[in-house]
């Protein structure tokens, strides 16, 4: 019993250095969220009602397990104006790749 | 019962202690168990709550909104980690603010409450026991929590002090 009960630590302890950072990734994203729903001054059932969602849904978008769509976050950021999704590098990097392409074009 | 609480080092961190319960006479905690018995058969799903129980400690802390609240009595702190969505592995837990908590056993949850399945009940009447006997403790003086954990008498023989 004790073997096998080490074995299966070290076996998770060895899966955790792929998945832990997956799983991180969603509770901080939870923890973001209530937290800013706390600085709105929001109960949670206010909350629900503003996305049109049920208290229960939202108990599970802030248990740390829920995969969130683009869409969601974008409406969650809207209602409680918080950052959730930053993706502000994008645009520079394109404006660069112009400069670029203009600046050999004129040679 | 008697039993002893013994911290579990590979998910204790700045956060949040996190220990489980060995009963007397046996060899592994109960979170232990928990995981022997189903790693095989649930092992992503095992694996999702070892990592998350590792963040709790390491980064989160034992925050409500991570469990599934008011699982026992009301006001004993039991409670169980929330399920992956549709995947129902439950495991029953205590927490103390958010500085430490006490990992239990569980199961698979085919019923909506888990007075109707043996198994569950088990595992959720223990840590109603559990926790009744150490808020006592904790009331008497012999088992202090700080943001180290649990210190002073974590060794709890309850025949003994009846």
């Amino acid at each position: 019993m004790s073997k096998n009960k080490d074995s299966v630590m070290s076996q998770l302890e060895s899966r955790s250095i792929v998945n832990y950072e997956k799983v991180a990734v969603k509770m901080r994203l939870a923890i973001k969220i209530e937290d800013a729903i706390i600085k709105a001054g929001l109960t949670k059932k206010e909350f629900a009602m503003r996305l049109n969602k049920k208290p229960s849904e939202i108990s599970k978008w802030l248990s740390g397990t829920h995969n969130f769509t683009t869409d969601t976050l974008c409406d969650i950021a809207k209602v409680l104006n918080v950052n959730l999704v930053d993706v502000s590098g994008v645009e520079e990097r394109e404006n660069v790749k112009s400069e670029r392409w203009l600046a050999s074009a004129v040679r | 019962m008697n039993f002893e609480l013994k911290k579990i080092q590979e998910l204790s961190g700045n956060k949040c202690q996190i220990y489980s319960a060995v009963l007397e006479g046996e060899s592994m905690s109960l979170f232990e168990s928990f995981l022997a018995t189903f790693y095989e058969d649930y092992t992503d799903e095992v694996q999702d709550i070892y990592d998350r129980l590792k963040f709790i400690g390491r980064e989160g802390g034992a925050r409500s909104q991570f469990f599934k609240m008011h699982e026992g009595t009301p006001g004993d702190g039991v409670c169980a980690l929330y399920d992956i969505p549709n995947k129902r592995l439950r495991l029953y837990c205590i927490i103390y603010g958010t500085v430490a908590v006490i990992l239990g056993g569980g199961g698979i949850k085919r019923v909506r409450v888990w007075q109707d399945d043996e198994f569950l009940r088990k595992h959720a009447e223990l840590m109603i026991r559990i926790s009744r006997i150490i808020s006592l403790r904790i009331k008497e003086g012999d088992i202090k929590i700080s943001d180290d954990g649990f210190t002073g008498n974590i060794k709890i023989n309850e025949d003994y002090d009846e």
